[in-house]
């Protein structure tokens, strides 16, 4: 997240722009995540190394066949010097115990890199939910709410004007429009809040293409059909989206 | 629906001429949809229940200025805004046939209100008969709940008193009841509904229920008019009442209608006139004032007062469930002002509660206001500035530009125009003065 030790230089956008008109298919969004994630990548890397070190470990010549010069002293001091060839048959000792422990880690660090996978995936999805929530929320801020404010203050000058109602209420409709322009630019700081935790669940960028248009969307474009998902525990936020 | 508001000669026209009670024909024409036909003497079927309101074609200012024939057996009554409801004999029985159904009322133009009534308005036709008349009512119900009429005033038989439970069934929608009675004592009398009064007063069923004298009152007035007054309340953009409110009303009405809507009422320089005021508004009593004169009042829902007791007046209270008449000669030539004088009521929907800022320096409040709401009217002492535009859709400013100046006025409010030359049907217009007699600037 753009932490580094060299000087940096951000600047903000003068106005937020409003959120976008959907969300990548969530299933693209796993896969890129699947393959963004570092730590995801460093544990299956692990997973490959300890597979060699087995591989390793299953050439038993490997570490017990020798190979030397040997020279010894006998008792009528003259040096006898001869090569030296030790092989460790492997009739008694077969290299269970080493084997096992390391077929053990592998096993270990395959479970690792599968839940860092199922984290990742929930990351993703629970991170595009909050997403999808939090455009909703501004979505309907957007085109209902501060609509209807401004017909309420529009309608209110005409009151006002034609003196059914005092400068007091025409100013508090004001504040009220005033507030809901408030509740929207919170809810602009959700989305987009929510679309950083959704980059950092991916491990990069939020790819601008394609885009799903989602039914709560005024321009009732056809919905492209579902991707097929994976078999996922029920979410009441993934129910309420893909409702 | 269509309306025969222009046509020349309609048959109705021709038959009520022919009737030989109506010479005052513009009245005649109540919405010629909801008005069953009269030849005959057969009952009409029940009409089916309206599902859409009918809209009562605004009247006719000149309509009224007619002179009454002298040889009738009564003075027919002068309803401004307001039809007669026509009879039919049967076997010496007026028969008369009213309709409680939704109904649209234009109050003024740019002003239609939802209302329910009689005979496609509210308020309803009004009804003549003499003292001494057998009278039958065909009422029907093409409301959504059940209703009846209750005939305000009038001396009669316990059972034909409409009140619902207390003295007859309710009468349910498509259902067609008969009153019948014959007509004891004479006067200013009223009918409504006595069931539900709350939304169906409030919603405007009532209407004016003239008894002739069987031996004309002396001195036999030239001109006899009616108005009933009610009370209203609408949400400012909104059109359909609310029956529940019970202070706080906002449009006040001479025969459903608030002025600039208000027909002019005309007469004669030296005419003797008579103005019956009913009142069937749902709380207030409403001090009917008429400017330039003084007159006197002659008469009440009780019946006539005896000329020694009358005293004169130039305010009358009319308390609601009440009614006044009041008579003067007319001499004094003008257009003058006769309004309720609760202040209130002669306006036109605006609010009475707003912040007041007399005193107050608005010059640096009213620059900021303009920055705010740009388009917005400034702080004013008064309704000044008041927006003739930019309105609520349905309301109106009740302002008009008059011959000097602009009238602001609304509400309970018209002119009595007495005049020396009257063309009658004719619309007198504004009064021009002799030189010399109205207020200048010096």
């Amino acid at each position: 997240m753009g932490l580094t030790d060299q000087p940096v230089n951000w600047s903000l956008a003068a106005n937020a722009p409003t959120p976008s008109s959907g969300e990548p298919d969530e299933e693209e969004l796993v896969s890129l995540a699947l393959s963004s994630r570092l730590e995801l990548s460093a544990a299956l890397a692990e997973v490959q190394r300890q597979e060699y070190a087995l591989e390793l470990t299953n050439k038993w010549w490997l570490s017990t066949v020798q190979v030397g010069v040997e020279t010894e002293k006998s008792s009528d001091g003259q040096f006898q010097t001869g090569p030296h060839l030790s092989v460790e048959l492997p009739i008694f000792n077969q290299r269970q115990g080493e084997i096992g422990r390391q077929e053990a880690i592998i096993r270990q660090v395959k479970h690792r890199a599968s839940s860092i996978q199922a984290l990742v995936r929930t990351e993703v999805r629970a991170a595009l939910n909050s997403v999808v929530a939090a455009r909703q929320v501004a979505d309907f801020y957007f085109n209902e709410i501060l609509p209807l404010r401004r017909r309420v203050l529009a309608a209110t000058q005409d009151r006002y004007n034609s003196m059914f109602v005092g400068v007091f209420e025409l100013l508090s409709t004001k504040a009220e429009l005033t507030t809901a322009e408030t509740a929207y630019s919170r809810s602009l700081q959700d989305y987009w809040t929510a679309r950083s935790d959704l980059e950092l669940a991916l491990g990069t960028r939020v790819p601008e293409t394609p885009l799903l248009v989602s039914e709560d969307r005024p321009s009732k474009q056809p919905k492209p059909s579902p991707p097929p998902t994976a078999p996922m525990p029920p979410n009441p936020h993934q129910q309420h989206q893909q409702k | 629906m269509p309306t025969n508001e222009h046509s020349p000669l309609t048959r109705r026209r021709v038959l009520a001429t022919t009737a030989g009670f109506v010479a005052i024909t513009p009245f005649m024409r109540a919405s010629a949809a909801l008005q069953p036909e009269h030849q005959g003497h057969k009952p009409a079927p029940t009409p089916a229940p309206s599902p859409t309101p009918a809209q009562q074609p605004p009247a006719d200012p000149a309509s009224h200025t007619t002179p009454m024939p002298r040889d009738l057996p009564y003075s027919p009554v002068i309803a401004p805004n307001t039809p007669t409801l026509p009879f039919e004999m049967d076997n010496g029985v007026k028969v008369f046939r009213l309709t409680a159904e939704p109904v649209a009322r234009e109050f003024a133009p740019g002003l239609v209100i939802n209302c329910w009534g009689y005979n496609g308005q509210s308020p309803g036709p009004m009804i003549e008969a003499v003292e001494g008349d057998r009278v039958r009512f065909l009422v029907t119900n093409n409301l959504p709940v059940h209703t009846t009429i209750h005939w305000h005033g009038l001396l009669l038989p316990n059972g034909m008193d409409g009140v619902g439970g207390l003295t007859q069934k309710h009468i349910r929608l498509g259902e067609t009841f008969k009153y019948e009675w014959t007509i004891r004592g004479h006067g200013t009398y009223m009918y409504h509904p006595h069931f539900d009064e709350m939304f169906q007063m409030g919603l405007g069923l009532m209407g004016m229920f003239i008894v002739h004298p069987r031996t004309p009152r002396e001195p036999r007035v030239d001109r006899d008019y009616a108005i009933l007054l009610n009370e209203w309340a609408v949400a400012p953009g909104a059109a359909t009442p609310d029956p529940t409110e019970m202070t706080a009303f906002n449009l006040f009405t001479f025969n459903g209608r608030v002025f600039p809507g208000t027909d002019p009422i005309v007469a004669k320089l030296g005419e003797r006139v008579r103005i019956r005021i009913g009142n069937l508004s749902t709380t207030n009593a409403h001090p009917i004032h008429l400017h330039g004169y003084n007159f006197k009042v002659t008469g009440t829902d009780g019946g006539p007062i005896p000329e020694p007791a009358q005293w004169p007046e130039v305010t009358v209270n009319v308390p609601t469930g009440a009614s006044r008449d009041i008579e003067f000669i007319a001499d004094n030539e003008g257009d003058w002002a006769f309004h309720c004088h609760k202040i209130h009521h002669l306006m036109n929907g605006m609010g009475h509660n707003l912040p007041i800022v007399i005193g107050m320096k608005t010059d640096e409040v009213n620059a900021r206001l303009a920055q705010l709401f740009p388009g917005a009217m400034p702080l004013s002492v008064g309704a000044g500035p008041m927006m003739k535009k930019d309105r609520p859709k349905n309301t109106i400013a009740g302002r008009i530009e008059g011959p000097f100046d602009e009238i602001d006025a609304g509400g309970m409010f018209t002119v009595v125009k007495i005049r020396k030359d009257l063309t009658e049907g004719v619309d007198p217009g504004w009064y021009q003065h002799p030189p010399g007699t109205v207020a200048e600037l010096l």
